[in-house]
């Protein structure tokens, strides 16, 4: 043995190089989690995340129901309370002296009622009404009140008042408004009916102060009805919307997933004109999709990669904040509906994505999972058409169907991909009364 | 040694940053490495991969005091600090166990299966020497593997294992008799053509 024993270290040192300990499996997952990182990126879920996850869309949507009735609400108390003893703008209470409290002529026919609202502000009110038949308009500017109706027609009004502090005030206005009436110093409109006083007393009757007056409009001419002419005045129309959408959606890269997503958040727009609008708002959405493996680029995980893997497919999914900005086109305008085109672009900002490879490596296929948490925002990521049918409700507020489908301009996520995604948009549009 | 990777200047820059992207990296890039180090100090093959997972842990936890050097010393400077931290974790490990002996065979399941090798019989020679080093008393085997296999001197084999020079030196001999003697009785058994 005298080579062995002169060569003895020599061996055991090319032994130790290449003897073979089976690789055995990788204990990444046992390991990672007790790595202090400042960036978990590959990591596996824990149940806690999951949990998180999966109730995330629920109280979203939650929440954007919640934030719906409760902007549905404020706008009706605000509707409610410009016509309510309490309000402090003076020109409606003046209105809300005048309105609530119309009743028709005796012997006339037909109730009032009051047909629109056309603007509340601090100075001026305009309500449309209808007494007996007869189309007419309440208008309260400053301190003084027009009452119009088509020329040659007669609107007959009493107006009674509640007694308390509030009203008591109101009162004072009104019959400062009468007196005025008496002393013709209320102003007509061209066009507007002349208006005099027939007729004024003041009851007590169970602590209320009860003032009854007879207006009619131009002295001495009869009535007689008149097809209503309405009134649309450019500057009063609702114009601001806001509105709560959301929907599912179906993503995918060249084709579409099955397991469908979603999406929900808020929008708002401005209606430009009779036929145009524009539109933008803040919408999560949550993506699956699947990707053959030639359409991800994995420029930015060669690093992380072992050499020689290749991504043959993957299925993942992506949360996302969407900004659309679009143009919507009414394409029919009627009394109970709208149907419009809309095209425009979405950006995102990608929060998180996560992805299971399918990857081949040394001949056999492995599955890979990476959860990736960098939040990036791409601009104009996608260009997007829709066609929307809204339903329109009492107050200008609207009910929306939006089938749409978004197209990829540019690749989002870590592998670049491009997500193409459909779904349908169920919105509750609110619109604001300025 | 594992393949060289073309970004490990990066990775390494990576995991200094405790980016996991990267240290998953490293981690299966040099785990297979990093088991042959473990492998030859400590006995069973389950408790060498968690002294591999130990070490792995400890690397992670201090990559930032890894000192990075030019782009082609980088990997050189990793494996040799990898290599350093595994044999101090495998030692450390020992030195609990009281450098007491084990018990029991080294399974066949501990080695990758060799048929598939064009040298398989060099392989399996390889395997069966080791599991001779694996054999030898656990002070003997790692002053052997320090001194011979990774190059250690017997003062640095001291001041590591906490015992004197003289003893290291003692281990030593007593390892390469033992060595011996387990060659022979493999030339004996099936290794005729090993010379």
């Amino acid at each position: 043995m005298p080579d062995l024993d002169n060569h003895m270290d020599d061996l055991f040192r090319k032994a130790a190089d290449n003897y073979r300990p089976a690789a055995g499996k990788s204990d990444w997952d046992k390991i990672s989690p007790l790595i202090n990182t400042t960036e978990a990126t590959v990591l596996p879920q824990n149940k806690k995340s999951n949990i998180v996850k999966k109730i995330a869309p629920l109280l979203l949507l939650l929440f954007l129901a919640a934030t719906g009735y409760i902007l549905n609400n404020f706008i009706n108390t605000k509707n409610k309370n410009a016509f309510s003893a309490g309000n402090s703008i003076p020109a409606v209470k003046k209105t809300l002296a005048i309105l609530n409290n119309i009743k028709p002529e005796k012997g006339a026919q037909g109730n009032t009622a009051v047909v629109a609202t056309n603007s509340i502000n601090n100075n001026t009110t305009s309500l449309k009404v209808t007494n007996a038949g007869i189309a007419g308009e309440i208008v309260t500017k400053n301190n003084s009140t027009i009452i119009r109706t088509a020329p040659k027609q007669t609107m007959n009004i009493s107006v009674v008042s509640v007694g308390d502090e509030e009203a008591t005030g109101v009162n004072k206005n009104e019959k400062n408004i009468f007196e005025n009436n008496k002393d013709q110093t209320l102003t007509s409109q061209p066009g507007d009916a002349q208006i005099s006083m027939q007729d004024s007393s003041i009851v007590s009757e169970n602590n209320l102060i009860t003032e009854s007056k007879k207006i009619v409009s131009d002295t001495n001419t009869t009535t007689k009805n008149t097809p209503k002419k309405e009134v649309n005045h450019p500057s009063k129309q609702k114009r601001f919307y806001l509105g709560v959408t959301a929907g599912p959606e179906f993503s995918g890269v060249r084709r579409l997933e099955q397991q469908p997503g979603y999406e929900a958040g808020l929008i708002t727009g401005y209606q430009l004109n009779q036929k145009l609008a524009v539109e933008t708002g803040v919408l999560f959405s949550k993506k699956n999709y699947t990707c053959n493996g030639k359409y991800f680029n994995p420029d930015k995980l060669i690093a992380s990669m072992p050499s020689g893997m290749q991504i043959l497919s993957l299925s993942g999914n992506c949360s996302v904040f969407e900004v659309p900005l679009k143009l919507n086109y009414n394409i029919l305008n009627n009394r109970t509906a709208i149907v419009f085109l809309s095209a425009g672009l979405s950006s995102y900002l990608l929060l998180s994505e996560s992805n299971s490879y399918k990857t081949l490596l040394n001949g056999s296929i492995n599955d890979m999972t990476g959860s990736y948490k960098n939040t990036k925002f791409y601009p104009a990521a996608t260009a997007d058409i829709s066609i929307g049918f809204e339903k329109k409700l009492q107050k200008g507020n609207k009910l929306r169907l939006e089938p749409y489908l978004q197209l990829p301009l540019n690749g989002i996520g870590v592998g670049a991909m491009k997500v193409t995604s459909a779904g349908v948009h169920a919105s509750f549009i609110l619109f604001s009364n300025k | 040694m594992p393949g060289s990777l073309e970004n490990i200047t990066e990775i390494i820059k990576g995991c200094i940053k405790n980016d996991q992207r990267y240290q998953r990296v490293i981690y299966e890039q040099y785990r297979g490495f990093a088991l042959k180090i473990a492998f030859r100090y400590i006995y069973t093959y389950d408790k060498a991969t968690d002294v591999v997972n130990d070490s792995f842990v400890k690397i992670f936890n201090h990559f930032n005091s890894f000192r990075l050097g030019s782009e082609e010393e980088n990997e050189k400077i990793l494996i040799g600090w990898l290599k350093k931290i595994i044999i101090n974790t495998a030692i450390d490990y020992l030195r609990k166990k009281q450098m007491l002996p084990e018990i029991g065979g080294i399974p066949e399941r501990a080695f990758e299966i060799t048929d598939s090798y064009y040298n398989a019989d060099q392989v399996a020679l390889y395997n069966d020497l080791m599991i001779l080093v694996k054999q030898l008393p656990p002070t003997n085997r790692v002053v052997f593997n320090l001194y011979v296999i990774d190059g250690y001197s017997h003062a640095e084999i001291a001041d590591l294992v906490n015992i004197n020079i003289g003893t290291s030196k003692s281990h030593l001999s007593r390892a390469r008799a033992a060595l011996q003697m387990g060659i022979k009785k493999m030339e004996q058994t099936n290794y005729a053509r090993f010379r």
